[in-house]
């Protein structure tokens, strides 16, 4: 899923400080699943706000929503029906959410309530860790699931490095070295032969390409 | 509202004759101090106390275990949350121990 993390405050704070009245919307997906932006976190960010909004003395109030996805504009249809008298919106999605309302309503003003981390797996109560960069070409087929990309920090295709003297990283010793995983696992399934095979170099245009990345699906659009 | 402090507390501690009666303290009862959320402690500054506090039985013999350190991590995720505008409030976890002889008054007050 995407991970996120609710902003600082005071930054989504200085966004709004100057209206009256503002929509605080959640997302019911990745960011709700994460726990940055589903009921619970939409209930809090509004009660702090208000509170922040009498405590600077402003004429202000905070009203909450939570939509079921902010991705799909399916699901943004109904954000007009909760926009009576309110001047912005601050998603608690991820940056696609944003984009989306942003482009759907381009008069409405929409601010990200989030940062937006990364493609990443929930580990255990309150822990996410990256496992995807979304490059657009997967390749975890000859390093038995496990992604360098995402999990080696100099991103080596033909690992692993010469500082990998022990099973930890030599970049972040906090984690262990993706390629050390790779070489026992492929060991253990007897594909160790597949390394003799050297990955090479990768088609960046696949990740960066020219402006936003675009599937279309011919046998679902008419 | 009674007064300006909310205290929050686990049911299993005693507390003291005549602290219900305090017209500045507001107390509520919480089958454990880990029942407490982040966003009552925010209602409750809402409503406009200036001093919250979450009273939870000493490390070790909470009923839940753990309850009595969850309480202590919301409040302060309370004061992270809203960082340069948590100044000014007390927003305090104090530990109890369940047998006589301590007051909560003088944890609470102690400062
Ligand atoms: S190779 Fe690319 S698509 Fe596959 S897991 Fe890594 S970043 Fe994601
Ligand atoms: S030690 Fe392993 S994970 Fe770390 S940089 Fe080298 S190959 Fe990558």
């Amino acid at each position: 899923m995407v991970i996120t993390e609710l902003k600082p405050i005071e930054k989504i704070w200085q966004n709004i400080a100057g209206f009256r009245k503002v929509l605080v919307l959640g997302c019911r997906g990745c960011s709700g699943i994460c726990s940055t932006g589903g009921d619970r976190e939409v209930k809090l960010l509004v009660s702090a706000l208000n509170l922040i909004a009498e405590k600077e003395g402003k004429n202000f109030i905070a009203l909450g929503q939570t939509l079921i996805r902010q991705c799909d504009p399916v699901a943004l249809k109904v954000l007009p029906e909760f926009l009576k008298e309110v001047e912005a919106v601050v998603s608690l999605a991820c940056g696609v959410g944003v984009n989306l309302i942003a482009d759907l309503y381009p008069d409405l003003k929409v601010y990200p309530g989030t940062d937006t981390l990364f493609i990443g797996a929930h580990l255990g109560f309150g822990v996410w860790e990256e496992r995807c960069r979304a490059c657009g070409d997967c390749f975890i087929d000859k390093t038995a699931g496990l992604c360098p990309i995402a999990r080696c920090p100099k991103g080596l295709l033909n690992g692993p490095c010469g500082g990998s003297q022990t099973e930890r990283c030599e970049v972040n010793p906090e984690i262990s070295c993706v390629w050390y995983e790779i070489i026992i696992r492929l060991e253990k399934r007897g594909e160790l032969a597949s390394l003799d095979e050297i990955i090479g170099p990768k088609d960046w245009r696949s990740t960066f390409g020219e402006g936003p990345r675009r599937r279309q699906r011919e046998d679902l659009t008419f | 509202m009674k007064g300006k402090t909310l205290v929050f507390v686990c049911r299993e501690l005693v507390l003291e004759d005549g602290i219900k009666d305090r017209e500045d303290i507001v107390l509520k009862t919480l089958d454990c101090a880990g029942d407490l959320t982040v966003f009552e402690v925010l209602k409750a500054l809402e409503e406009g106390f200036q001093q919250v506090f979450v009273v939870g039985c000493k490390k070790g013999t909470c009923k839940s275990r753990i309850g009595n350190l969850r309480a202590e991590k919301r409040m302060a995720t309370v004061k992270r949350y809203l960082g340069k505008w948590a100044e000014g409030y007390r927003l305090e976890m104090v530990y109890l121990s369940k047998e006589k002889g301590q007051t909560l008054l003088d944890q609470v007050f102690k400062a």
